[in-house]
């Protein structure tokens, strides 16, 4: 082989390794953030009776413990319009989370509980005060911003599978040369936070856009959502409701979610005709 | 299929059961949680409390509530669901719980749980039974069950029973509100099988209709039925038959 030929079969073999080496990187992320994840099976449970192994520095599970991150981001909580604004950006996960607003980025609580959960971001109130997480969890639960503790769950659970989760119907970027954070005018505060509606308790609600994990995904040109998530109230819904709801998301496929305590379920309902067998 | 007895995780299993026993390790966590500053706040229809290493302990250890995994190495937060929140609140009286600044007690807290589950009441009879023999309680959602009970720390035995809760208002009604209908219990044992468990079905009896606190839990009785499957062909040739001798 000449010189021109080895050189390309050298780049062609590090094109290689560089893949390899990215979706090793990528497995590893997923497999990070899918630490979270409650196992499905109910028997496996962590030995609390076990003596602490040398290696951990207190009592607290193996099991329990998420790794530390060197890459922590910053935020700080805004109350007028119920979000955080990003102070400081580092990590590779802002690329599907958080919303822009005129080239800011912003996150909702329950973005905000998820980093504070993984370690990934340290929330700081209006007074330079680190939020900690119990609070942080209490404004998730608080249903004036638009999310509770269901949604923040479901939330929880499709984002560490690695899909990107998006409320449904907010737009992820926006480009608005009237916006100024720093008005009172309610009309801004619309503009950035969209309009958080409280979640009703025990009805049916449309709450998250899903797009399937995509490395290619960009908040300027996201496409249309893989499926839409509903949150389901005390019983599940009725055909007429599914109906009803299915209108409302066009032909987008809905997914129903249920969360009971340490579960989280989907489910789908589609009607169908069965065929006339000969 | 033959159940027969606890099925012990390991070696070891058995032994650190009987030199700890539940009670004694409820009794260290009702001291530990009384002396604690941290209340119970609601999220959703559960309850957060934030622990310190004491108290995470023991929370693990007697099976109450399950912990959210954080990176934080100290504070840890659990979720406790409305009967175990009660439970440690009202009968174990050691757990203290505020809602929007107030801290609930007693029928207060009883009539807020009330609000957000009408059949609160009855589930959480079923709750306090159990838990008070000392068995360990877990919601058993994931066995299409109300519960699953475990006869210590479920990661040292498995779970033999799946439990179904019943309600009626008097002894003698012939008809409860669950399993209306055979292939609801097909379903239920069918399920249960697959794991290993029997189905409890258990039946709150006698209860006033306005599900008050203290009458519900002083007047209502709990009756324990086990529900298996018996089936012929898998009995073995020494198998004793019941009621052989007539």
């Amino acid at each position: 082989m000449d010189g021109e030929e080895v050189s390309k079969v050298e780049g062609e073999t590090r094109r290689r390794r560089k893949g390899k080496e990215r979706g090793e990187n990528q497995e590893r992320n997923r497999q990070q953030n899918s630490y979270l994840l409650e196992d499905d099976s109910e028997e496996n449970h962590v030995n609390p009776f076990l003596p602490p192994s040398p290696s951990s520095s207190n009592s607290s599970l193996s099991g329990s413990q998420v790794r530390k991150r060197t890459e922590v981001s910053k935020a700080r909580w805004i109350e007028e319009i119920g979000m955080a604004e990003v102070i400081e950006k580092k990590g590779s996960m802002w690329v599907n989370t958080g919303v822009i607003r005129n080239s800011k980025l912003y996150c909702h609580v329950e973005e905000i509980g998820y980093l504070a959960q993984i370690g990934a971001l340290v929330l700081f109130d209006e007074g330079d005060n680190v939020v900690g997480l119990k609070d942080i969890f209490t404004k998730c639960a608080n249903r004036q911003y638009g999310c509770s503790w269901e949604s923040f769950e479901a939330y929880r659970h499709l984002k560490s599978l690695g899909y990107v989760v998006g409320r449904h119907g907010q737009p992820w970027s926006l480009k608005h040369d009237n916006i100024n954070p720093n008005s009172d005018s309610t009309a801004d505060m619309d503009l950035i936070a969209g309009r958080i509606e409280e979640l009703q308790i025990g009805a049916a609600n449309l709450i998250f856009d899903i797009h399937r994990p995509n490395s290619k995904f960009k908040k300027t040109e996201p496409g249309v959502p893989s499926f839409i998530i509903c949150l389901v109230g005390d019983r599940p819904p009725s055909s007429k409701e599914v109906e009803d709801l299915e209108k409302k998301c066009k032909s987008v496929p809905l997914k129903f979610c249920h969360v009971s305590h340490d579960n989280v379920s989907f489910f789908s309902f589609t009607e169908v005709s069965l065929p006339v067998l000969p | 299929m033959e159940l027969s007895g606890p099925r012990w995780k390991g070696k070891n299993c058995a032994q650190i059961a009987n030199s700890k026993p539940m009670s004694e390790i409820i009794a260290q966590l009702q001291i530990c949680l009384s002396n604690s500053e941290s209340a119970a706040l609601p999220i959703g229809t559960d309850f957060l409390l934030e622990t310190v290493p004491e108290l995470t302990d023991l929370l693990n250890r007697t099976s109450f509530g399950r912990q959210l995994k954080t990176s934080n190495d100290r504070k840890k937060c659990f979720q406790l669901s409305p009967e175990e929140t009660f439970y440690l609140h009202h009968s174990l009286k050691c757990l203290k719980v505020s809602i929007n600044n107030a801290n609930l007690i007693d029928v207060n807290l009883w009539n807020y749980m009330r609000s957000r589950n009408e059949l609160f009441p009855i589930y959480y009879r079923a709750y306090m039974h159990l838990r008070s023999k000392n068995w360990v309680v877990k919601l058993g959602t994931k066995n299409g069950v109300d519960y699953v009970v475990y006869r210590h720390h479920p990661a040292l035995v498995h779970s033999e029973y799946a439990v179904i809760v019943d309600w009626k208002k008097e002894k003698g009604e012939k008809e409860g509100e669950r399993l209306r209908v055979w292939s609801d219990l097909h379903c239920a044992i069918r399920a249960c099988n697959g794991v290993a468990k029997a189905v409890l079905l258990l039946n709150v009896m006698g209860y006033e209709v306005t599900f008050s606190l203290p009458e519900l839990l002083e007047r209502t009785t709990v009756d324990e039925m086990q529900i298996t499957r018996w089936l012929p062909s898998q009995c073995r040739d020494d198998c004793q038959l019941e009621g052989n001798n007539g």
